[in-house]
């Protein structure tokens, strides 16, 4: 669905917040995005919807130039901002003239996400709480049922109870059609909702594997801290140390994102060399 | 999938600009309206007469050319602030559409809205201030002898230029494009200005660009002015500049990057 293809960005000509940048990103999965602020993660992701323009390479939405913005390619795409813009209406009048361009859009998706998030459906828009407006934008966005659905840290602003709300509703309205990608700098928010890990990191990507694939190769233990078995990385923490080990036996265990995403980030010079390695070459 | 113009795409967003501005815009008639009674019924109630032909036209000419800059550069606020640009541009309509949309509004229909509103105030402070001894009849917009009508060329003009400054700026545009044209206007004045002056060389009066010199020797005033079929083609530049201002506002909003 979307082909980045060696694309580089930056604010500034000769200084790049995106150098190279590859990255295919297919229907039927939802991807977290992960880095740190500043990163590049909304930078990214405008260029991905074509909001904003490579200096070098391209970014494709099913084959076509994200940025010449066709109206054939943005009915395939919802790109639902940080910083949200809501009209002064009621959000029976923003369905009445928004839904339209939206050809897959379902008016009763929409109510039962709105019912779900507990979002009152006749009051004006502007008027809502920030938090109210983001899951509204959130219901509208999942009821357009478009191909692509990129989220900019969608989880901001939501209450302890919205996130888990989100979460489920996230994970319901995946179909194989359709692309999520959800970016945020709060690991924990996507617990139990992405498929596919994908770590921004020093303008390029650095991890980019399914969950299944992480499992299938990693461990993620809490370790004695006297125990001196050799690990792909590891953090100090009041119950042990947290540690990626080598996943020797085959055995299930559960990702931890968080600090999947530290080891991704900290430079360690022997996890993502040993993600890397095809597993017929990862020693045992 | 026509990509480029449909005219289905079109009424849709047509009808959602309508739906999300209409108050402001009703809004700014009324005060639009109000300005024109304050300001003509009060230069009519200091003359204790109402206003002749030449000086309603003038106000029509000002209240056009005010309201309309100033309604032009706010057309593109939607592509303006960050979160509003995204919402305005991920939306599943072609530039050209989105672009009509606002030129449609800030030409054609405040146009169509102004003349009205223009004459209904006019009206009523020539039915308060008419008097026997100080009786008008409201300017004829199409009179063949004054032509207030060619006011309106200017306005395009000035459109196309606000037109610019709309989708250029992303805040104040207004004061920012009036910045600009008033820079640009006075150092064309000063650069034509001294060209002239080496061409002639001699004491110029006060010129301004596309139109004749005027100069003084001696005790005698001169004024030279291109031959009448050429003059014409001067006003051939101001077509082509507008043409060429509100392309370069299609183009500026196509490339529009958040």
């Amino acid at each position: 669905m979307v082909d980045i293809q060696n694309m580089s960005f930056g604010y500034r000509r000769h200084s790049p917040l995106l150098h190279k940048v590859q990255l295919s990103l297919s229907r039927g999965h939802i991807y977290g995005l992960l880095g740190k602020n500043g990163a590049g993660k909304s930078t990214l992701l405008k260029n991905i919807v074509g909001l904003a323009f490579p200096q070098a390479g391209q970014c494709l939405i099913d084959g076509v130039s994200a940025q010449r913005r066709l109206p054939s390619m943005l009915e395939e795409v919802y790109f639902l901002a940080e910083e949200l813009y809501v009209p002064a209406l009621t959000a029976a009048q923003f369905v009445a003239n928004t839904a339209g361009f939206y050809p897959r859009f379902r008016q009763e998706e929409l109510t039962r996400y709105l019912h779900e998030f507990e979002v009152p459906a006749h009051a004006v828009l502007s008027k809502l709480s920030f938090g109210q407006q983001k899951k509204f934008m959130i219901a509208f966005a999942l009821a357009t049922n478009t191909g692509l659905l990129v989220m900019d840290e969608p989880t901001n602003g939501l209450d302890i109870p919205s996130k888990a709300q989100f979460r489920r509703i996230m994970a319901s309205a995946l179909t194989e059609e359709r692309c999520m990608v959800i970016s945020t700098h709060q690991v924990r928010d996507l617990d139990s909702l992405i498929d596919t890990v994908v770590v921004l990191h020093d303008g390029q990507i650095a991890l980019n594997h399914s969950l299944d694939q992480l499992t299938d190769q990693l461990t993620f233990a809490t370790l004695p801290t006297t125990d001196t078995t050799p690990v792909l990385y590891a953090e100090d923490s009041v119950r042990g140390r947290q540690a990626i080990v080598p996943n020797a036996t085959g055995a299930y265990s559960r990702v931890d994102l968080e600090l999947l995403f530290n080891a991704a980030t900290s430079g360690s010079s022997t996890l993502l060399p040993y993600l890397k390695q095809p597993s017929y070459a990862q020693p045992v | 999938m026509h990509n480029l113009f449909s005219f289905q795409r079109f009424g849709r967003l047509f009808r959602k600009h309508t739906a999300e501005h209409l108050r402001e815009y009703l809004m700014g008639t009324a005060v639009l309206f109000g300005a024109m009674l304050v300001v003509m019924g009060g230069l009519s109630y200091l003359n204790s007469g109402s206003m002749n032909t030449g000086v309603q036209t003038m106000f029509f000419a000002l209240f056009l050319l005010g309201a309309g800059a100033f309604f032009t550069s706010t057309i593109f606020q939607q592509f303006g602030s960050k979160n509003r640009a995204i919402a305005a541009l991920c939306l599943p309509a072609s530039t050209l559409e989105k672009y009509l949309v606002g030129w449609i509004y800030s030409f054609v229909l405040f146009l169509l809205v102004y003349v009205p509103v223009f004459y209904l105030a006019n009206s009523i402070v020539l039915l308060l201030f008419n008097t026997p001894s100080s009786y008008h009849e409201a300017v004829d917009l199409f009179d063949p002898q004054d032509q207030p009508y060619t006011i309106l060329y200017a306005y395009a003009v000035l459109h196309a230029v606000m037109l610019v400054g709309a989708i250029f700026f992303e805040k104040a545009q207004f004061v920012k494009t009036g910045f600009v044209v008033f820079g640009v206007l006075g150092v064309l004045t000063l650069v034509n200005f001294q060209v002239l002056k080496t061409m002639f060389g001699a004491d110029l009066v006060t010129t301004l660009p596309f139109t004749g010199a005027n100069f003084r020797t001696m005790n005698s005033f001169y004024r030279v002015d291109l031959p009448e079929t050429q003059m014409q083609w001067i006003g051939l530049v101001f077509v082509v500049l507008t043409v060429l201002f509100w392309t370069v506002a299609y183009a500026r909003l196509r490339e529009k990057q958040v």
